[in-house]
């Protein structure tokens, strides 16, 4: 492969635009449907996980197996709604909402102590003691104004963050 | 100019920019010089007539802006797609000669100056288009375009080059008799390579073998140092590369101790797309599906020889050439390991990210 795909038409960008909310110039768009049709090498319609890991950068992120539970077997359309968190006209609350999708592991809309504990593990590997990461979490609850019992939505989320936006952009070359 | 006309009718816009690629034939029918039956003569006459078509973003009159800014912006968007330059030119001047309010509006503009520049890339053009490869393997008819002065046998200097496919090194070969460091392949490829190659003097290695960089990186001192031996041309990429992007150079290339001639080599992807996914198929395969495309249109530009700096590392020499033919093929670079493509990222890498995320996180909780 290796060429470019099939021709989108004008119809099929303006609704892949409308269902990230226009957060994609029609050009980046464009270059995502390039890159997507690369990776998806025997062109199912979807990435599988081994070919995402085959992006080097992709596999050297300690949270890629999360990140691949979220974006595993996603068509074109829900792919670039995914993506649409990173580009920058995306709002606050858009991005934090990912980052909040990727500490809530078993999806029940609220995150606890246990889930923030499983993702810094995936993020100290073996050079941080479990102890320290409690510590760690532990003050960070307390300093926000929570316990550990506490469980997180995404409204605290975004409290937290304040009128900071995390630094998550990611601009698209377009060709 | 865009005449306003199109953009006064009160609906979207929708632009396409069209463009030709003149190593083929020069579309461009100048009605002036030839009627419309010489110029059509022509273009059949040609090889091919060679375009790329972009299909732009519709766009509707934004509110506030009048026609003739409506048409600029359109002129931005078409000009910047298909590479072409704006000029405040208006296009009827073709016909007739300017009024006086002409030359008083467009004193700043120094029309004899834009005509000789114009005159004189024509030429260099002719001149260029006149080295087209003839020689290239018939079997895959090549259409090569060469830029800049031909390497010059000289002692203590190397080639570096981007590395697309393996007739990268044909197409320079042809021009150059370069020496060259390769991999030996399996099959009858490894045959060619040991009676052919071996005439030229080439310099084998071992991606797999670890101890093999020693080995090797001493037989390019030694090549390099003798004064009989060809030129040696190296790929710093030490793999083949899609021909969009370049990723990180080996050092090895820039602690010769020597010359450093950077080579870009770009392929027009219009007719075959030249890279070789090695991971995907066999160079056999790959040399079928070259053959049986139309052609291989690629161009290659010779660089100027550039020399270790005073205080630079080999890393960054590396680098710096590597801007050098980034920037002149039109390629991205990346801070990319080639041979991530021969095998999955070690754990050590994702762990070194934990390491500096740990440490800075420990580091705020000593702090407090």
């Amino acid at each position: 492969m290796g060429n470019t795909s099939s021709m989108l038409t004008q119809y099929d960008i303006e609704e892949v635009q409308s269902h990230c909310q226009d957060l994609f110039e029609q050009q980046e768009i464009l270059s995502l449907y390039q890159r997507f049709c690369q990776l998806d090498r025997n062109a199912k319609g979807f990435i599988s996980s081994d070919e995402f890991l085959s992006v080097p950068e992709f596999a050297m992120n300690p949270l890629s197996l999360r990140l691949l539970k979220m974006v595993d077997g996603l068509n074109f359309k829900d792919f670039v709604a995914f993506l649409s968190a990173f580009s920058a006209k995306a709002s606050l609350k858009q991005k934090v909402k990912l980052i909040f999708q990727v500490y809530d592991s078993d999806c029940n809309g609220k995150v606890s102590f246990k889930d923030i504990i499983e993702v810094l593990r995936d993020l100290s590997g073996s050079f941080m003691s479990d102890e320290q990461r409690e510590q760690v979490l532990s003050q960070v609850l307390n300093e926000a104004g929570y316990t550990n019992d506490s469980f997180l939505t995404l409204e605290d989320f975004i409290k937290v963050f304040g009128s900071c936006k995390p630094e998550m952009d990611v601009e698209i070359p377009v060709d | 100019m865009f005449k306003k006309g199109a953009f006064e009718l009160d609906c979207t816009v929708c632009p396409i920019a069209i463009k030709y690629n003149k190593i083929f034939v020069d579309a461009f029918w100048n009605s002036r010089k030839q009627s419309f039956t010489m110029h059509l003569l022509q273009l059949m006459t040609s090889w091919a007539v060679v375009c790329e078509v972009w299909y732009l973003e519709p766009q509707t009159i934004r509110l506030g802006e009048t026609a003739i800014e409506f048409a600029e912006r359109v002129r931005d968007m078409i000009s910047h797609r298909a590479g072409l330059k704006k000029v405040p030119w208006d296009g009827y001047l073709k016909y007739s000669r300017p009024s006086s309010k002409h030359s008083e509006r467009n004193s700043k503009i120094s029309s004899d100056l834009s005509w000789k520049s114009l005159l004189a890339v024509a030429e260099i053009g002719r001149v260029l288009v006149e080295m087209i490869c003839s020689f290239f393997v018939a079997s895959w008819t090549g259409v090569v375009r060469y830029h800049g002065p031909r390497p010059s046998i000289r002692p203590k200097q190397v080639y570096v080059a981007n590395h697309t496919s393996m007739i990268d090194f044909i197409v320079l070969e042809q021009m150059t008799a370069f020496a060259v460091i390769m991999q030996k392949h399996p099959g009858w490829v490894g045959l060619l390579q040991s009676t052919i190659l071996e005439s030229v003097g080439c310099i084998w290695f071992n991606r797999s073998e670890a101890k093999d960089r020693e080995i090797v990186a001493r037989k390019l001192r030694n090549h390099v140092q003798g004064t009989d031996n060809n030129p040696l041309l190296i790929f710093p990429e030490g793999t083949c590369v899609n021909n969009n992007y370049t990723v990180m150079f080996k050092k090895g290339a820039f602690e010769l101790d020597c010359t450093v001639c950077p080579i870009a080599i770009k392929y027009n992807k219009i007719f075959v797309d030249a890279f070789w996914n090695s991971r995907k198929q066999s160079f056999t395969m790959h040399l079928l599906q070259l053959m049986t495309s139309w052609a291989v249109v690629c161009e290659v530009w010779y660089l100027e020889p550039q020399t270790i700096r005073p205080g630079e590392t080999a890393i960054e020499f590396a680098e710096r050439v590597r801007d050098m033919i980034s920037h002149r093929a039109g390629l991205k670079k990346v801070p990319w390991d080639g041979y991530l493509k021969y095998s999955r990222p070690s754990s050590k890498h994702s762990e070194r990210k934990q390491q500096s995320f740990a440490e800075s996180i420990l580091a705020r909780l000593e702090d407090k």
